[in-house]
């Protein structure tokens, strides 16, 4: 909402400087966002006259059009498919900056140099609309400096306001709440003309009465439309909203001062016998004031005549009824629609207005009728025409409400005691006309605050008018006693530190994959959780396996680093689905890492990891199985993980994940293990070894030849000829005494015989 | 045959070399006294020195010896050896690291946890009760507008959860009141992502059930959060806000210094708990009360390290991650 403080002042004397009175709006709850000018026009902004609009040689979409500057012609490409000769345009050359901060340089579209733009509203930050140019009131000269046609006096605060408070969104509601803020006195909005007469043509039919709390309609006729007087234009312009003529500019300038969005039909491009309000056919189409043909739906709700649909109700009037220049009689709309109602066909329809937003977030039904009355003299005086003195109405303003609490939940829920007569100084500048007796405080809720229904709401505004800022800052006394932590909080933490520790690198990739990638690691779509809303297609599938984006983020490495070992701790969600209306969602550890050595040794590197990780959880007999191209991670019957190694040109990248819930269920203490005294001795042995010939096999026949053989790695493996070598390191050690040699030697000679035994032929 | 005098000679030699060059007196005493020095060559003649004279000739070998360490000073060989370039530079250490997220997370548990908080651990696909209408949003509220959510095909009342506020009620149903929870983890919004956007980011929630809990108790609560995560004392501002959720609302702004300027940032929401929301958790409103938290992670590790595009989070590249 854009508060031009020409406007506020009408109502309220404000001697705060904008940036202080912004600071107080900002502290209160309404977050003033930005203070400008209402014009930032300098030289370089000119009014312009379209003279020629020939094609463009290389773009179909983009025209040259010859503009006269009053004191030279310029060429400029324009992309606006609405721009034609004999247009008076807003132009800026080269060397303007746009209010968004754009500069204007001379450069070539599509092989043509352009000599500045021709600007729409959005781009000049007269409006929003970007539906093509602006065009301006054709009394201007050519040349005349846009900063005439907008002057800048008046300062603008453009305000974030919350969508609770509809009552704000309007010049009057935000004086209401400047008069709180700053205790000074609000004037009240009058309006004098109130006809008591019924308006008889045309009548108001209502055929959905639980979607409308309100309807009214005058009749003016001999009206002329024309521009509106400059005051009316500027004001407009600094509120957003682009002047268009004297009729539609009045309702907006109406609705800015109050909040109630009026529209305007043109009585003889309706059969205005009787307006109905009804909800819309299934397929009823209306073509909108912006050209749009909209396909409607029975929830949507709509104004026709007997005969057609003429407006969207809330949202759009309809092109066929709406004013145009050869208008002489209007009826003026006014009235209050079920907020859930507007709402939901602007989001059906995706189509927000300045109406639709003020009616979605609730009017104030006190000033639904004195609002169009105030348009209805505004547009005799402004646009000549007369006023039928009838007005035709239904319904009736909401009844006022009255809320009920005491002084001390107030200061209770503060934490501070304000004096009674403080709250209520506070509660009487917001309108609330509050009432105290005893320790008892009765407040009335106006028509124009919708947010106002439970005591903890007065504690809101009386906090916020005080200032949350100077309550005491005190700590709760809670008592709560800890709950020990989830199960797999410290099991991820540890293993974030253990991954970390032995060099790999956390990472976190996006917990979503597309259909592609799924398939590529023969997972099945059907299997998957899939988002109804996806951003992308390669982002609509929620992830089973944390490999896929670890692969990807490793590729991505490889610019920048050969060998880089990653590790995430994410979320995996897969069926089935469980009682309480959720898929199984399990916390899992990934780890990948890339080298240019064999697949062998990518494969051991996140093997290491993941063994490291395993004994950590003092977890014994996890075994890796071959299954196809993959390896099963298998803890006695359950799959515990998987890993895969894949080759990719010069690299091989290996991954292993594992369930944290796997790890966690089989967890048992890691007991001290005895240390012995006496020194370790290391044998190595090679041998070459055929193709059969496992790990797994000679380490299981290698553990029943000694108790002194304590460990043996697999310190080399190469192979020559066809042939395959691997060197084992033998670790002997006793507990009661330092080994012999001989013992040595006969312990060595039974692994050997051994890997002989599996086929073997030792080096 | 050599005589006595070569020894006398010998330690005037050294005396004069040493005030010659006193800064060589390492060098030079290596030379005279060395393995390999003039005094070890001149004891190598001692075979040559008839029998009876050995004793006198080893008696001022020994005495010169004494005299040249006195003058050169105790051995200064050292237990270690000289480097010639100590400029050279390390060898890096393979260093694995949690995720700046994670230190993020880590930093703000430590500090929930010293205070009492309880950690809680909910699911990222939420029931659309839990995620919004238990939290006072129920259908067509406009407040869901701002929270552009992900919805799960065929189950139209699941989400990927839009804020860790969901531990709430999570939290409240499993835990006899009084409670005091939080929960870190990740969320979801559907925006299409820029430096300040994401699908998926970062967020903590903390919240306090108690008998008469106020705005006071948030605000001190608040103020002790954010001065133990800076470990210095902050500047805040509390804003009233709306979030459904709360009754009053608010958010809180921390002042902070980039490049000379200072300016307000919005850190997170927060208000004491909505009556509707105590009800939701199956309590009474009118016995308890209550105030919560929540902010993005991402926004605290941003402001804190600069970190100018929160899309870094989830690039995986090594050269950002190494930097933390």
């Amino acid at each position: 909402m854009r508060l031009p403080l020409s406007w506020l002042k009408e109502f309220l004397p404000v001697t705060l400087p904008p940036e202080a009175l912004a600071e107080r709006l900002t502290l209160a709850g309404n977050e003033v966002e930005d203070i400008s000018s209402s014009s930032v026009f300098d030289e370089h902004f000119l009014v312009g006259k379209v003279e020629t609009v020939k094609s463009h040689p290389n773009a179909d979409k983009l025209r040259l059009v010859t503009v006269d500057l009053g004191s030279r012609r310029q060429e400029i490409v324009c992309g606006a498919p609405n721009v034609a000769p004999g247009q008076t345009v807003a132009v800026v050359l080269v060397g303007g900056t746009l209010p968004s901060g754009l500069k204007i340089d001379a450069r070539p579209i599509r092989g043509v140099v352009s000599e500045g733009m021709i600007c729409a509203e959005d781009e000049l930050g007269l409006g929003k609309s970007h539906g093509g140019i602006m065009i301006l009131p054709a009394k201007w000269p050519a040349g005349t400096l846009l900063g005439t046609v907008y002057p800048g006096q008046d300062v603008v605060l453009n305000l974030s306001l919350t969508p609770q408070r509809g009552d704000l969104y309007s010049v009057y509601g935000l004086a209401r709440e400047i008069a709180a803020i700053t205790g000074k006195k609000l004037k009240p909005w009058v309006i004098r003309s109130a006809p008591k007469k019924r308006l008889t043509n045309p009548r108001v039919s209502i055929k959905a009465a639980s979607d409308v709390r309100q309807y009214a309609l005058r009749r003016l006729h001999g009206v002329e439309v024309k521009p509106s007087p400059d005051w009316l234009q500027a004001r407009l312009s600094a509120a957003g909203i682009r002047p268009v003529n004297v009729v539609v500019d009045v309702t907006n300038y109406v609705m800015l001062e109050t909040g109630q969005p009026l529209h305007a039909f043109d009585a003889n491009r309706i059969d205005a016998g009787t307006i109905i309000v009804r909800r819309a056919g299934a397929q009823e189409q209306l073509i909108t004031l912006d050209g749009v043909t909209r396909t409607l739906s029975s929830d949507m709700l709509v104004i026709a005549d007997a005969r057609k649909v003429l407006a969207l109700t809330g949202l759009m009037g309809g092109q066929g009824s709406g004013v145009t220049a050869h208008t002489t009689d209007i009826v003026l709309e006014a009235a209050e629609f079920d907020p859930v109602r507007v709402r939901t066909a602007a989001a059906a329809l995706s189509l927000r207005s300045e109406s639709s937003l003020r009616f979605e977030k609730g009017i104030d039904s006190a000033l639904t009728v004195p609002a169009l009355n105030r348009a209805v003299e505004m547009i005799s005086k402004l646009a000549g025409g007369t006023a039928e003195p009838g007005i035709a109405r239904y319904g009736q303003p909401r009844p006022i409400q009255r809320l009920s609490t005491t002084l001390s939940f107030i200061n209770d829920r503060l934490g501070v005691t304000i004096a009674p007569a403080e709250v209520k100084r506070i509660l009487a500048g917001l309108g609330l006309a509050p009432k105290v007796a005893g320790r008892n405080l009765t407040v009335t809720v106006p028509t124009w605050r919708h947010d106002l229904a439970i005591p903890e709401d007065l504690v809101d505004e009386v906090g916020r008018i005080v200032g949350f800022g100077t309550l005491p800052k005190t700590l709760p006394d809670a008592s709560a006693p800890p709950k020990p932590p989830p199960p797999l909080y410290a099991a991820e933490w540890r293993l974030r530190d253990m991954c970390a520790r032995a060099g790999w690198m956390e990472t976190l990739s996006y917990p979503f994959y597309g259909r592609a990638t799924l398939e590529q690691w023969g997972m099945k779509a059907a299997d998957h959780v899939r988002l109804a809303n996806a951003l992308s297609p390669d982002q609509e599938f929620l992830r089973q396996s944390l490999l896929p984006q670890l692969f990807v983020a490793l590729e991505k490495n490889r610019s920048t680093t050969t060998d880089a070992a990653l590790f995430e701790i994410g979320h995996v969600v897969l069926p089935p689905w469980g009682k309480d209306g959720l898929p199984t969602e399990e916390s899992w550890l990934a780890a990948v890492a890339m080298t240019t050595d064999d697949a062998m040794s990518a494969y051991r590197r996140v093997k290491g990891l993941m063994e490291l990780v395993v004994t950590s959880f003092g977890i014994t007999g996890v075994t890796w199985k071959r299954d196809g191209d993959r390896v099963n991670i298998v803890h006695g019957k359950d799959l515990i993980g998987r890993a895969v190694v894949q080759d990719q040109g010069a690299y091989r990248v290996a991954g292993a994940e594992i369930s944290i819930e796997g790890l966690v269920d089989h967890q048992r203490p890691k007991p001290f293990q005895p240390i012995s005294p006496f020194p370790t001795v290391e044998r190595d042995v090679s041998a070459w070894v055929p193709d059969d010939f496992t790990y797994e096999k000679f380490s299981a026949a290698a553990q029943i030849i000694s108790p002194l053989l304590r460990g043996v790695q697999v310190i080399d493996i190469f192979s020559k000829d066809g042939k395959l070598s691997m060197t084992f390191r033998c670790e002997l050690r006793s507990m009661d005494q330092t080994l012999q040699e001989r013992e040595v030697d006969a312990v060595m000679t039974k692994i050997r015989q051994s890997l002989e035994h599996l086929g073997g032929q030792i080096r | 045959m050599p005589s006595l005098q070569s020894f006398s000679d010998l330690l005037a030699a050294a005396h004069a070399a040493l005030a010659a060059n006193p800064e060589q007196r390492e060098s030079l005493r290596v030379a005279y006294l060395g393995r390999k020095g003039k005094l070890a060559a001149l004891m190598d003649d001692i075979r040559l020195v008839p029998s009876v004279e050995r004793r006198a000739w080893g008696q001022a070998a020994n005495e010169t010896k004494r005299s040249l360490e006195a003058l050169f000073g105790a051995a200064t060989k050292s237990a270690f050896t000289p480097m010639s370039d100590p400029s050279m530079p390390g060898a890096a250490p393979t260093v694995g690291r949690p995720h700046p997220i994670s230190q993020t997370m880590k930093r703000i548990a430590d500090i929930f946890l010293s205070l009492g908080y309880s950690a809680t651990q909910n699911p990222e696909v939420e029931t659309d009760y839990v995620n919004f209408e238990g939290l006072n949003m129920p259908p067509h509220h406009p407040a869901r507008d701002i929270q552009d959510t992900f919805y799960i095909a065929d189950h139209p009342h699941a989400v990927l959860r839009t804020h860790c506020s969901t531990t709430q009620l999570r939290t409240a149903w499993t835990t006899t009141p009084p409670i005091k929870a939080f929960e870190l983890g990740r969320v979801y919004r559907n925006e299409a992502t820029d430096a300040t956007h994401e699908a998926s980011f970062f967020q903590y929630d903390a919240f306090v059930v108690d008998r008469r809990i106020r705005m006071s108790d948030l605000l001190g609560t608040l103020q002790l959060f954010f001065d133990r995560y800076f470990g210095r004392p902050m500047t805040l501002r509390f804003r009233p806000h709306y979030y459904p959720f709360v009754e009053p609302g608010m958010d809180v702004d921390m002042l902070w210094e980039t490049n000379g300027k200072k300016q307000w940032l919005e850190m997170l929401g927060s208000g004491l708990i909505h009556p509707t929301v105590i009800r939701n958790m199956k309590l009474n409103p009118t016995q308890w009360t209550g105030f919560a938290f929540g902010g993005g992670i991402d926004r605290l590790m941003m402001v804190e390290t600069g970190i100018n595009d929160i899309r870094w989070t989830h690039r995986s590249d090594v050269r950002f991650l190494r930097q933390f």
